[in-house]
């Protein structure tokens, strides 16, 4: 097969290709056209920078492992990618016939724009299949200008300089692209959300504001540039910046002013378990940014009164994650400092109120202390637990405790990732599970616990053990298990100076109880029991 | 079971259907017996918790009252155990002086739901626990009573605890 005869040769007399300083001087000289389409390019390419945190984030958000949203994706892709590189291609071929020089370039704009408001809402979904669903919308829309893309630079540049331009622009592409972009992700979440689990907020501001910087046109497809035209005085594209702006104001705004917390309730049908209220999902992280609107400031406390008193509980300004129950919430553990004069508080952990009293004054620190994890495989030195039931205080530590998991540890006053110090307990590090309520004996400062599902054996219920843990942490007197007659929810224990019991209460459903779901309680088919011993 | 021991005493005794949520307190009574206090239900306490047999979740019979349980381990014979509702308010999330866990106590505060005139939740379905109530000489059949404290029109109250306000102070400053 003979080459085609190449035509627009830049050679100089002696018929030499153009030598890398002619390039250079033709770009330059041509910096009006090559400088907002490279600068554009290079912007656009940013968005390229979230594409390697995509698998974090459905991991962190929604649970996925990388390997499940890799298989699910990658079929996805293989699926929808020949759809939006032909349909681009068609495009820009259909609006050249049409007359428009500037076809591909306009293609590469006009897809920037369209997939935009997917890039933004896909990491925002409640559930990881919609977030799918947009996220694949989004990849159609963007492969829609790649071809047009690389094409825009072919057609404007001279013959013997495609090459090297070509090179030049996908020096830039890529190094901006794969190495400043996910860096800068990566800097958003630390500096910005300055939380790791918050990646889908850093995700859509930059899918939202860094990214979105469409290609500027030329005019004169398929002949030399003329800098006399850009398709930034096309129609659209000089809105798009504005309203970017409007955006990322929405999703840095404080929560309080954007829609307050007792506002942002619903409510929603989960599947076996009838209505409840859940929480419509925040843009903002952690805080209950209480306002003196709201605080109310009729409190009256004792003059005498000086210490903290922690709470802890759901938050349900998370998405739910149907169907888990409302309990199964995010940890949000609160911290209310009472105090004469009022105390600063450690940092990070943020006042967010102070509430007036007669003789004192509180003051009201909030912050997450887990997670959620559901769903995620286990990863050792990561509860799966969301620490949202029971705080205790013990061998000079704050217990933050889920049934279903180890306590969360914390020492009070510090607001160090609780999961850090996960290990650092004795009461952490033997139990996979621990009660919500331990009990601590008033006369020695034993901590008795209580592991809520030790073993299965068959289809045969669980046993239960219970183990106890001196003033200093220590595992004190023996452990013991403890063989439970049937399924069913042991929730609290009591504890005597000589003796533990147990109540389990009506009958649980085994079946749900192996797939480690919510229990069922039946209605008269069995006896409580109560265990007790001589 | 004996604390301390390897589990091998442990010993079951039988009773109606009931559902137990918190315990508020508990003591040995000499080597005769034990004896702790409950929140406790004749039926599911929690709505989101289906029923086996899908009957609607009962608002009447999740009720939770403060019950006695008390345990004879002194004999063998007697199978059961004893059952008294210590005040006839209901309520959820009962709860005494932390500091006296594990030996005889006298009072406890749990939220209280029994005198709310607001409708019923419709999604908890259950009255809304408006008022932290003092429960007091909880040993003392002829002397019980309690106390109700609102915290207002527009509010509810969450678990209970005492706050004392030194370490020899009686149990009586409370956050809710």
């Amino acid at each position: 097969m003979h080459e085609p005869a190449r035509r627009g040769r830049a050679m100089d007399a002696a018929g030499r290709a153009a030598p890398a300083g002619d390039v250079l001087r033709y770009l330059w000289k041509h910096r009006a056209a090559f400088g907002p389409m490279f600068g554009g390019l290079a912007l656009n390419s940013l968005a390229l920078g979230t594409l390697p945190w995509v698998a974090p984030f459905y991991e962190r958000t929604y649970g996925w492992s990388p390997a499940q949203y890799g298989i699910i994706f990658g079929f996805v892709y293989l699926l929808i990618a020949p759809l939006g590189l032909t349909f681009g291609g068609l495009l820009a071929e259909r609006w050249a016939k049409q007359g428009r020089n500037d076809a591909n370039l306009r293609v590469v704009a006009v897809a920037a724009l369209v997939h935009m408001p997917f890039a933004i809402l896909y990491p925002l979904m409640p559930t990881p299949y919609l977030a799918l669903t947009l996220l694949s919308l989004n990849t159609v829309l963007i492969l829609i200008g790649a071809g047009p893309q690389n094409a825009a630079l072919q057609v404007i540049v001279p013959n013997e300089m495609r090459g090297q331009v070509t090179a030049l622009f996908l020096t830039i592409f890529t190094l901006i692209g794969f190495g400043v972009g996910p860096t800068v992700v990566a800097l958003i979440t630390d500096y910005v959300f300055r939380d790791e689990n918050e990646l889908r907020y850093s995700i859509a501001l930059m899918n939202g504001v860094l990214a979105r910087r469409p290609p500027q046109s030329c005019s004169g497809a398929g002949s030399r540039p003329t800098g006399a035209r850009s398709l930034r005085r096309e129609p659209g594209n000089g809105d798009l910046i504005p309203l970017v702006l409007d955006l990322s104001r929405t999703l840095l705004a404080p929560r309080s002013e954007t829609r307050p917390r007792h506002m942002s309730t619903f409510t929603t049908t989960a599947p076996n378990f009838g209505r409840q209220p859940l929480a419509l999902a925040s843009t903002r992280r952690s805080g209950w940014n209480a306002t003196s609107a709201t605080a109310r400031s009729k409190v009256v406390l004792p003059e005498d009164l000086n210490g903290s008193f922690y709470r802890i509980g759901p938050d349900f300004q998370y998405p739910p994650r149907l169907p888990n129950i409302p309990f199964d919430g995010e940890g949000h553990l609160g911290v209310f400092r009472f105090a004469e004069r009022p105390r600063r508080l450690p940092q990070p952990l943020r006042a967010h109120a102070a509430l007036q009293g007669a003789g004192g004054r509180a003051r009201v620190a909030v912050r997450h202390v887990s997670q959620s994890v559901h769903g995620r495989p286990a990863r050792q030195g990561v509860s799966r637990g969301t620490a949202n039931t029971g705080v205790v205080f013990h061998h000079g530590k704050l217990l933050v405790l889920k049934e279903d998991s180890p306590p969360v540890v914390r020492r009070p006053g510090h607001a160090r990732d609780a999961r850090r110090l996960l290990h650092r307990s004795a009461a952490s590090s033997r139990a996979s599970t621990f009660t919500a309520h331990p009990k601590i004996d008033s006369e020695t400062g034993e901590l008795v616990a209580l592991r809520l599902r030790g073993a299965w054996r068959g289809s045969r219920p669980t046993t239960s053990r219970s183990y106890s843990f001196d003033r200093s942490g220590r595992a004190a007197r023996g452990e013991a298990w403890i063989k439970v007659p049937y399924v069913g929810m042991l929730h609290d224990f009591a504890v005597t100076q000589t003796h533990v019991a147990f109540l389990v209460d009506a009958d649980g459903h085994e079946r749900r109880a192996h797939e480690a779901g919510p229990a069922c309680i039946s209605r008269g088919t069995r006896a409580c029991r109560r265990g007790s011993a001589s | 079971m004996r604390r301390g021991g390897d589990g091998s005493d442990l010993r079951w005794f039988k009773g109606p259907e009931r559902c137990a949520t918190h315990t508020m307190g508990t003591f040995s009574d000499g080597d005769r017996g034990s004896t702790s206090t409950w929140t406790w239900a004749s039926k599911n306490q929690f709505p989101f918790f289906p029923n086996l047999d899908g009957a609607p979740f009962d608002p009447i019979g999740a009720q939770g009252h403060v019950t006695r349980l008390s345990v004879d381990l002194a004999t063998t014979s007697r199978p059961g155990y004893e059952m008294e509702m210590l005040y006839p308010h209901n309520g959820v999330l009962s709860r005494q002086d932390d500091r006296y866990h594990t030996v005889p106590y006298g009072v406890g505060l749990h939220a209280d739901g029994s005198t709310s005139e607001r409708p019923i939740s419709t999604s908890s379905r259950r009255a809304p626990c408006d008022a932290a109530q003092l429960l007091d000489a909880v040993r003392s059949r002829a002397r019980r009573r309690a106390t109700s404290y609102f915290a207002g029109p527009d509010s509810s109250v969450q678990e209970c605890c005492f706050v004392p306000r030194n370490e020899r102070a009686r149990p009586r400053a409370t956050v809710t």
